[in-house]
């Protein structure tokens, strides 16, 4: 279905020499510098596959996804999708899939809805049919309608990520896309996109890529994970798997009552002190959260007490300090 | 022609979103129509003072500044508020989305971008350029209306020449595309008049380096069969040609330029 081998890409970017100088020397001489985003990567996705792509910021998971997309040219290597290059034949690759970048929209910004929705219709040639029963789906199940003529302008983020992912599935795409798809919403209209996702997913045996930095997100949607740092795959394989072996880091944040200068700890470190609030991580083999919150309230007065996620840059830490 | 409903839908969308901004839209149309009319008398007032400039009659020089006219307002609502919004949409990332629609990014762009506001300036040019065809005792046959048709879509050509260099030379750079494509226009502001009246060389400049002259002064010639000293006798009747050519390097270049795209963040 996806098949990637050998994926290469280099970006040239200009180096700006500072000052009013430096932007005269800039229209002489231009330094370049070239960023290696992704390098040598291969992969494969079955149809039907929800794959998460994860790694930090500037790892190269967007521009995977450009290139699986046929946005960007690879420098080398070659990305097949459905049989074809996604990046040479851009306009027969484009009524098989779709994308959804949570930062951009593809919706008319001043214009109600419901337009974008016609536009896609006419743009896809959208069977009047298939259009009304995708349509009738999606009012149902993302409650479309409480928005459906306001301007795209005037709507929330998860408003507006309900009516750009709807419009996204309207001519059936094989594979969707979907780069950080939850960026800035709430907890509830972040369940809610998730759960539509993979009902869909189910529904239709549609391709899911997805990127996020919520691992929520890949936990709940994702069957399998490929992390990628400085461009290239350090892991690929199960979610479980990746929380039974690395997930071993805990943080937990305790704000005391009192001003401690020095904390006295059973067990982990204190990794960032901001006075009365205190961050402490441990590993899961060293205990657990409660024993260590039951240890310091006997001797510490505790106002209050909350436990971080295993977050992505962490585990990427693991993985380097573990080996796979 | 599933295409041509999606452009037809896009350029819709285009002109409801205007006219969210209705006041706005309606004072643009008032300002064009202000300034294109103010700049034609002008034109008409330097004129008439003189007899003529070289061999040229007022109303020939008029022939060739309206056919300038005409193709620039022709090519405008296609062409040049999608100069400017080009950069931004490379800039904001929207660019990503045309790449993956079926359709092609160009027509796309151009399309979502359609201005409505040029319709006052095209029909005055072309009144103007048949008054002053008239008055230069224009022969209206067929072969040389037919010329007259292929000149101004060589003109419309070359204008979408310079937008689509500017717009290729965006993909690389990120900005400053739109820059050259005002720039060359301005140059061009030397063909309004015949450039038999310029030194030899920069006549060959506006030939052969930047061809501004074949989009009104050869074909002119032809038309209004001046007796002129030419670079070389076939000129006149090549000009709309080379012109329309120009316009289809600019699509591969533009193509070409979009192998260059790098897009915006991630």
């Amino acid at each position: 279905m996806i098949e990637v081998t050998n994926l290469s890409k280099t970006f040239r970017v200009l180096e700006g020499k500072k000052g009013l100088v430096g932007a005269v020397k800039n229209l002489f001489s231009r330094d370049y510098r070239y960023v290696e985003a992704v390098k040598d990567i291969s992969f494969t996705v079955q149809q039907g596959e929800m794959l998460g792509l994860i790694g930090p910021n500037g790892a190269g998971k967007s521009t995977t996804i450009k290139i699986l997309a046929g946005i960007l040219v690879p420098t080398s290597g070659k990305a097949l999708v459905n049989g074809i290059e996604p990046y040479r034949f851009r306009q027969q690759n484009a009524m098989k899939v779709s994308v959804v970048f949570g930062q951009r929209t593809k919706l008319w910004w001043d214009l109600p809805c419901y337009e974008s929705f016609e536009l896609h219709r006419v743009m896809y040639r959208i069977p009047e049919k298939v259009y009304k029963q995708n349509l009738d789906e999606f009012m149902e199940f993302l409650e479309l309608g409480e928005f459906w003529n306001r301007p795209v302008r005037q709507l929330s983020l998860g408003q507006r990520m309900r009516a750009e992912i709807a419009v996204s599935l309207l001519h059936n795409p094989e594979v969707i896309y979907l780069d950080e798809p939850t960026i800035g919403m709430d907890a509830v209209a972040k369940e809610r996109i998730r759960q539509f996702l993979l009902n869909t997913n189910k529904a239709r045996n549609i391709t899911l890529i997805i990127t996020s930095h919520d691992m929520a997100d890949i936990e709940k949607l994702c069957s399998r994970v490929i992390i990628i740092d400085h461009g290239q795959i350090v892991y690929e394989g199960d979610f479980d798997e990746i929380r039974h072996r690395y997930g071993r880091e805990r943080t937990m944040v305790v704000e005391f009552g009192e001003e401690y200068p020095v904390i006295e700890l059973p067990y982990g470190t204190v990794i960032k002190d901001e006075g009365l609030k205190k961050s402490i991580r441990f590993l899961r083999e060293q205990g657990t959260a409660i024993d260590l919150i039951t240890a310091l309230g006997k001797h510490y007065v505790i106002r209050d007490v909350s436990i971080q996620e295993a977050e992505i840059e962490s585990i990427i830490r693991e993985i380097y300090e573990v080996g796979t | 022609m599933g295409n041509l409903s999606t452009v037809f839908k896009l350029a819709y969308l285009n002109l409801r979103t205007q006219m969210e901004y209705r006041v706005s839209f309606f004072i643009w149309l008032g300002i064009k129509l202000l300034s294109y009319g103010s700049e034609y008398l002008i034109v008409w007032m330097i004129l008439d003072r003189f007899k003529g400039i070289g061999t040229w009659s007022i109303p020939e020089v008029i022939v060739l500044w309206a056919i300038l006219q005409l193709s620039y307002t022709l090519a405008g609502p296609f062409l040049f508020h999608s100069a400017g919004r080009l950069e931004q949409h490379i800039v904001k990332g929207s660019l990503d989305y045309f790449l993956v629609q079926p359709i092609h990014p160009l027509v796309n762009l151009i399309a979502r971008n359609f201005s409505w506001t040029y319709s006052s300036q095209q029909v005055m040019s072309a009144v103007v350029l048949v008054i002053a065809l008239n008055a230069s005792g224009f022969d209206w046959s067929l072969a040389r209306v037919s010329f007259l048709v292929l000149t101004i879509l060589g003109g419309i050509s070359f204008y979408a020449f310079t937008f689509l260099i500017g717009a290729s030379l965006n993909f690389r750079m990120i900005s400053g595309g739109r820059e050259f494509g005002i720039n060359i226009r301005w140059l061009m502001e030397m063909t309004q008049y015949p450039i038999s009246i310029y030194p030899k060389q920069i006549q060959a400049f506006l030939t052969f380096v930047v061809p501004a002259a074949m989009l009104n002064y050869y074909p002119a010639v032809y038309l209004l069969d001046k007796s002129a000293e030419l670079l070389h006798p076939s000129l006149p009747l090549i000009s709309p040609l080379v012109e329309i050519a120009l316009g289809i390097i600019g699509v591969r270049l533009f193509w070409k330029g979009l192998d260059w795209y790098q897009s915006g963040g991630g």
